[in-house]
């Protein structure tokens, strides 16, 4: 046991690993259509209710664009957390899973993949929803795509380490908030400002707050591949 | 002049007073709990005594 | 003040109880020889410390101070800081004790890491309570989101949130594996929110005005040292206490003797509904 703890990860099978558990979570949400039927909705109408809470009027929700675009993604996050990491624990994926034989870290990647893909498209639709709802025409194209890729990353990357974290105890629902939502507080301050930057045409000051999510998204990648296997045992 | 010292020390007491009370309380809250707790343990299981 | 029935407790001044009673242990309790002699002198320190911060030390005023003079509102200052000390202190050895346990993996290491995020909150909270206080006269607001007070409030909600998982977990294995690699992300996330936090604020103003320390010397900074080393001093009593009730709470735990839960069920409600978690739990 202690040699398999300090093993130095074979990236062939981790990778292999990491596609299969990817693929198996893409295939139940193609099966389910949870996060396309009910999260990514959920979304939009979070957009919808800012703009309620705030006002009608065009100018202050497209000042506001970059930070309700992110918390919406925030919330959102949270849903589809809770559906990946419940649909493990009803059904004895976990289980399942630490039993395979799959390598941790190659079990980590595959969820965060999973995750990142169900985000990512969730942020095109509600790119699509705030340029519809809020008049903010998209700018800056590559810093907006780049701030999404590593947000969505660091995102994903803790959401998977806390969505174990928390998976099968009975106060999940109201735990995983609690510890995801300030952890990931630099997130949304570096998502927000990067993307007003980008709709301000400012790239160029977007770019250190790009620097910022990535370093964010390497330390929680780094840290997850090494933490899964504590986590995966006998949770 | 007068009065805003007054209110200055009105502040700084309020701070003492939350710090030294708030330590106090968790303190004696501690050794309540272990007495408590160290009641229903045998006395060989007590190694810090 | 009520006492209990043997002797004092190490918080309560001294002449509490009986002269004879003051270095002796309760026999249930988590003291030893050792930690009540220093709890002793905690208090004799308490008592010069509060002396020198609040009475010898001068008012930061007059012709030799700073332009940011801030008259009485330095003693703030006092304990605001050494909270703050020691509330980083407490949360840096509950991360250290993490690693040690994914290390070695033997309980102590959790139990110290649990001891210690416990003392680090109350800490943090008193290190926000007396930051609000000093905000209020030095910014003129109850809050301001300076890069330190805000990055203080995350980690205090993280460690609250650290403490959750911990209750919320009864198999020890399974808790002290998970709060390891929670302990371990949540002290690796604070430099994070603090260089965030700094960026943000740097965007909208000029930092130094959220940055409004008096220069401090001679007796003002001997109030400030002291008030550092005595803070840690505290945290490390405290932690000691945490750490042996923790002890003592995991070794009755671990006897699992249906007897003992029944007579925690009596004594005290919160017990029982833990006891009545177990059952449904994991």
């Amino acid at each position: 046991m202690s040699e398999s703890r300090v093993s130095v990860p074979n990236f062939g099978s981790t990778w292999h690993d990491a596609k299969l558990v990817m693929v198996k979570d893409l295939r139940l949400e193609w099966r389910s259509r949870v996060i396309l039927g009910q999260v990514v909705p959920f979304a939009v109408l979070v957009l919808v209710l800012f703009g309620f809470a705030l006002d009608p009027d065009r100018r202050v929700l497209t000042e506001a664009t970059p930070g309700l675009f992110w918390l919406a993604v925030l919330f959102s996050t949270l849903l589809a957390l809770q559906r990946a990491f419940a649909v493990e624990t009803a059904d004895g994926v976990t289980d399942a899973l630490r039993m395979s034989g799959l390598d941790p870290a190659g079990i980590f990647l595959g969820k965060t993949l999973g995750i990142a893909i169900h985000l990512l498209a969730l942020e095109v639709v509600l790119l699509a929803g705030v340029t519809l709802f809020y008049g903010a025409t998209p700018h800056g194209p590559l810093l907006l795509v780049a701030t999404c890729l590593a947000a969505t990353a660091g995102l994903a990357a803790v959401g998977s380490i806390f969505g174990v974290l928390s998976s099968s105890l009975r106060v999940r629902d109201t735990l995983l908030p609690l510890l995801l939502l300030p952890t990931v507080a630099p997130v949304l301050i570096a998502a927000s400002q990067a993307f007003a930057a980008a709709y301000a045409d400012a790239s160029g000051d977007g770019w250190r707050w790009f620097g910022l999510l990535a370093v964010f998204a390497l330390l929680y990648l780094a840290i997850g591949i090494f933490a899964f296997e504590p986590l995966l045992e006998e949770s | 002049m007068i009065l805003a010292e007054t209110s200055e020390w009105s502040y700084v007491t309020a701070a003492y007073v939350i710090v030294i009370g708030t330590l106090v309380a968790f303190a004696v809250a501690t050794i309540a709990a272990g007495r408590r707790v160290g009641r229903q343990l045998p006395p060989e299981d007590r190694r810090w005594m | 003040m009520s006492s209990d029935h043997v002797d004092s407790t190490p918080d309560r001044p001294s002449g509490d109880t009986g002269r004879s009673g003051l270095l002796r242990v309760h026999p249930d309790g988590t003291a030893s020889n050792g930690s009540r002699i220093f709890g002793i002198l905690l208090l004799i320190a308490i008592a010069a410390f509060l002396a020198v911060a609040l009475v010898i030390s001068p008012a930061d005023s007059g012709p030799d101070a700073s332009e940011n003079a801030m008259g009485d509102m330095v003693r703030i200052m006092y304990v605001h800081v050494p909270s703050a000390v020691a509330c980083y202190t407490a949360f840096f050895v509950t991360a250290v004790a993490s690693a040690a346990y994914l290390w070695k993996r033997t309980e102590g290491w959790d139990l110290l890491a649990a001891a210690s995020a416990e003392v680090g909150v109350v800490f943090t909270a008193l290190t926000l309570a007396t930051g609000s206080i000093w905000g209020h006269i030095a910014w003129g607001t109850w809050w301001e989101w300076d890069a330190r007070l805000t990055s203080t409030l995350l980690m205090f909600i993280v460690y609250i949130g650290y403490l959750a998982l911990r209750g919320a977990i009864l198999d020890p294995v399974v808790r002290a594996k998970r709060s390891a690699v929670l302990g371990l992300v949540a002290f690796a996330n604070v430099p994070l929110v603090h260089f965030s936090v700094q960026w943000w604020r740097s965007l909208h103003q000029d930092p130094t005005i959220s940055r409004f320390d008096p220069t401090i010397d001679g007796l003002k900074l001997f109030a400030l040292m002291f008030g550092m080393l005595l803070g840690i001093a505290i945290y490390v009593w405290l932690m000691i206490h945490r750490f042996r009730l923790k002890y003592a709470t995991a070794a009755l735990e671990s006897k699992g003797l249906d007897v003992a839960l029944a007579e925690r069920r009596a004594e005290a409600g919160a017990d029982a509904y833990a006891a009545a978690v177990k059952g449904s739990n994991l």
